[in-house]
């Protein structure tokens, strides 16, 4: 196996750049990109997954990407990280070409994913799994592996460093039990800490908040803006709107492969076509603030009308 | 042994009463037990009689099959008696035509002897590939294949010395590893499965094959390879230790063998546990994972696959050491599964468990062939001829070890090292 490079530690917390100056619309450049893509499309069969003309990641932000189920969001975060490989296009990390790249490589180079459906090793202990997240390790070569002195002093500083994460994670009391037993919103945890043990540089969560539960989303939140504060990029696909209300700098929205609108999460939100396209014509009211009634009469005019059509119907197949 | 604990059952006014596995369990076993294992099932039948009538009586709302549970505990019983009686006859009297002390003799023989040797060291290679790397490897065989024609072929036909041929021996199942890697790592678990078993075929088809018996053996293989290995042999009497016998012979190969046994042991012990092992444990649980964080899984892949290929190819060296002379046939598909359950009946993933599983596995298959082969014998036999003869026994055994892997797979689906709380993981 190659030298594996370490990759760039992120410097802390320079300003925050400020993205509200910038022009709300698809593709549009960013002062400081650490990720570019051109042209990037993947198509099954007939359909067009994914078809990005243009799309650029800010760094030291945290971008939400968001969308209708199909929209091609996991598809986009597949090709992006090398588990898939487009049909055409090309995109760089920090300057650097990835087409063709081994998502191995990817994550060496500071670009780590998790997963939508949470990967964690069920047989391995919570603290096998976070050391396991380690990159460099002497201890996985081969030859050196069977000599324990030319690793233990390095295995000993990563299992520090993942105790400071589960604790931070709160997930210490789990340390030594098997990944597979802990629950949904615990995996979801124990996935990010583990990436953090690659110390990326940017940081793709697909859809952390699935199936958590709404105590430890508050928890999980807190830790997704920290990795901002420190100095990483986060860039993550999610469902749940008031996440990304709250703690997105910039927002991307697709539809159908294609990105349909960008920027901040209020002008995102106002966008008219993204409202009628994704979010629907109330979602920016509380349901108590509405007129019942009016939704009342609204919702009967349409069972009324269903059961009048499909009355119909019926009428049509009787002979 | 842990009994089997029972999930918490959700809502169970909604579930249809269904019959307890464990009265099923106890209905079959106490049936084999009165059949063909000649009651060593019984006592099994009994314990999981009982235990699916307490598990009846704790939810009566949920559970059904009393009847069997009860029939399962009747037919265990006589069973048991059975077993009693013809050990303790076989034992201390002459009234049965069956030495039991003889038979076990022979197990032991067997279990300690350099055919046990030949399976623990396949199945360490198996533990590397599927065990701990989860590569299903179906071909064992052919990496035994070429170990075994690498030094053979290498002395008899090219005339090279001992010494190098052991060399070539161990490089070629590292050859055919890459080769078999290359093409079928990147692709799903069940491609590796399939293209090692057809090469393990192909390999035995081509050592066996008319047109290249001028190099290869044919069919008759090839001899007068071993001679070096033999005259190391510093024993040049019988060894007797009362319960096992070795001839001179296989008292050198013997040595030879377990010490080769304890280094593999050793090799996989140390990597094991080292982060290059905690690598392969989470290959086997899921690779997309281990990619993500910036491990070439190829790599891990092949580096495994090398290395379980070398301990099969030391199999195969040392099969044609022990017998001096290499025959097609012994390379054939059923070694891969013979070895594949003494893994399992060992437990999977752990260091020991292929070596504890192959000396269980020859001390069944030997110590029942003796027994019935001994049963069957004789003017008047034990067992009378129209229930099986003395041909039929030989065959009889297999049948009767592999209601012995169901039993294993029933009551300790881990294998004897095994940990359960792994299986637990896998049911959630």
């Amino acid at each position: 196996m190659s030298a594996d490079t370490e990759p760039a530690r992120p410097s802390a917390a320079a300003p925050r750049p400020d993205l509200s100056g910038l022009e709300p619309r698809p593709g549009v450049p960013k002062p400081d990109p650490i990720v570019k893509g051109d042209g990037i499309r993947r198509t099954f069969g007939g359909l067009a997954a994914v078809d990005v003309e243009h799309i650029e990641i800010q760094r030291g932000v945290i971008t939400a990407l968001i969308g209708p189920n199909g929209a091609g969001k996991t598809t986009l975060f597949n090709l992006l990280t090398g588990f898939d490989m487009p049909d055409s296009g090309e995109w760089s990390f920090n300057g650097t070409s990835l087409q063709r790249v081994a998502p191995y490589k990817v994550a060496r180079l500071g670009m780590v994913r998790t997963f939508q459906l949470t990967k964690v090793l069920a047989k391995l202990t919570v603290i096998e799994n976070m050391r396991l997240g380690a990159t460099g390790q002497r201890g996985e070569k081969f030859w050196s592996a069977a000599l324990p002195f030319l690793w233990r002093s390095q295995e000993e500083s990563n299992t520090r460093r993942a105790d400071d994460l589960l604790a931070r994670f709160k997930l210490d009391a789990k340390r030594e039990d098997f990944a597979g037993s802990l629950s949904g919103g615990q995996r979801k945890l124990l996935e990010m800490a583990r990436a953090l043990m690659v110390d990326p540089e940017l940081i793709m969560l697909d859809e952390p908040m699935a199936g958590v539960n709404p105590a430890l989303k508050q928890s999980l939140l807190g830790h997704v803006k920290s990795l901002r504060d420190e100095g990483r990029t986060v860039l993550f696909v999610e469902h749940d709107m008031d996440m990304v209300r709250d703690i997105s700098d910039w927002v991307i929205v697709m539809a159908q492969g294609q990105i349909v609108a960008e920027g901040t999460p209020s002008e995102v939100m106002s966008n008219p076509a993204v409202i009628d396209a994704y979010l629907g014509a109330h979602h920016d009211t509380d349901l108590t603030e509405l007129d019942e009634h009016e939704l009342e009469s609204e919702a009967e005019a349409e069972l009324d009308h269903e059961t009048s059509t499909a009355s119909d119907e019926h009428r049509k197949d009787a002979p | 042994m842990s009994a089997t604990t029972h999930e918490p059952t959700t809502a169970p006014a909604l579930r249809p009463k269904r019959t307890h596995p464990a009265a099923i369990a106890s209905a079959v076993l106490g049936v084999a037990g009165l059949t063909l294992t000649a009651g060593i099932a019984s006592p099994f039948a009994l314990w999981k009689g009982k235990q699916a009538i307490t598990a009846i009586e704790a939810d009566p709302d949920d559970y059904e099959g009393r009847g069997l549970a009860n029939l399962g505990r009747v037919l265990g019983l006589l069973g048991t008696v059975l077993l009693v009686t013809w050990l303790v006859l076989g034992l201390f009297t002459n009234v049965l035509p069956v030495d039991i002390g003889q038979v076990f003799k022979t197990a032991l023989n067997q279990a300690l002897g350099p055919n046990a040797i030949v399976f623990a060291l396949a199945a360490i290679g198996l533990n590397v590939h599927f065990g701990y790397t989860g590569l299903l490897n179906f071909g064992q065989a052919g990496f035994m294949a070429v170990g075994a024609y690498g030094l053979a072929v290498s002395v008899v036909t090219f005339d090279i010395g001992f010494w190098p041929a052991v060399g070539i021996s161990l490089l070629a199942p590292v050859l055919l590893a890459i080769l078999l890697g290359v093409p079928t790592l990147r692709l799903r678990a069940d491609y590796l499965a399939i293209a090692t078993i057809a090469t393990a075929e192909i390999l035995r088809l081509t050592f066996g094959s008319v047109e290249m018996s001028d190099t290869l053996g044919g069919s008759n293989g090839l001899t007068g390879y071993a001679g070096t290995f033999q005259e190391l042999n510093p024993f040049e009497s019988r060894l007797d230790l009362g319960f096992v016998a070795f001839s001179a012979r296989d008292t050198w190969s013997v040595l030879v063998g377990w010490s080769m046994v304890a280094i593999c042991l050793l090799i996989v012990w140390a990597l094991m546990r080292s982060p290059w092992g905690r690598v392969l444990r989470s290959i086997r649980e899921d690779e997309d994972a281990v990619r993500s964080l910036g491990k070439n899984v190829f790599a891990y892949k092949m580096q495994a696959l090398v290395l379980g290929g070398v301990f099969g190819g030391l199999a195969g060296l040392f099969l044609a050491l022990k017998q001096a002379s290499v025959v097609p046939t012994d390379y054939s598909t059923n070694v891969t599964f013979f070895a594949y359950t003494a893994l399992l009946i060992g437990g999977a993933a752990r260091v020991l468990g292929p070596v504890v599983g192959a000396m269980i596995f020859w001390f069944l298959i030997s110590g029942l062939g003796s027994f019935l082969g001994q049963a069957t014998s004789g003017i008047d036999p034990l067992v009378p001829t129209w229930i099986m003869d003395n041909t039929q026994s030989s065959l009889v055994r297999f049948i009767a070890t592999g209601l012995g892997l169901m039993l294993l797979m029933i009551f300790r689906p881990q294998g004897i090292f095994g940990d359960r709380r792994e299986i637990a993981i896998d049911e959630r």
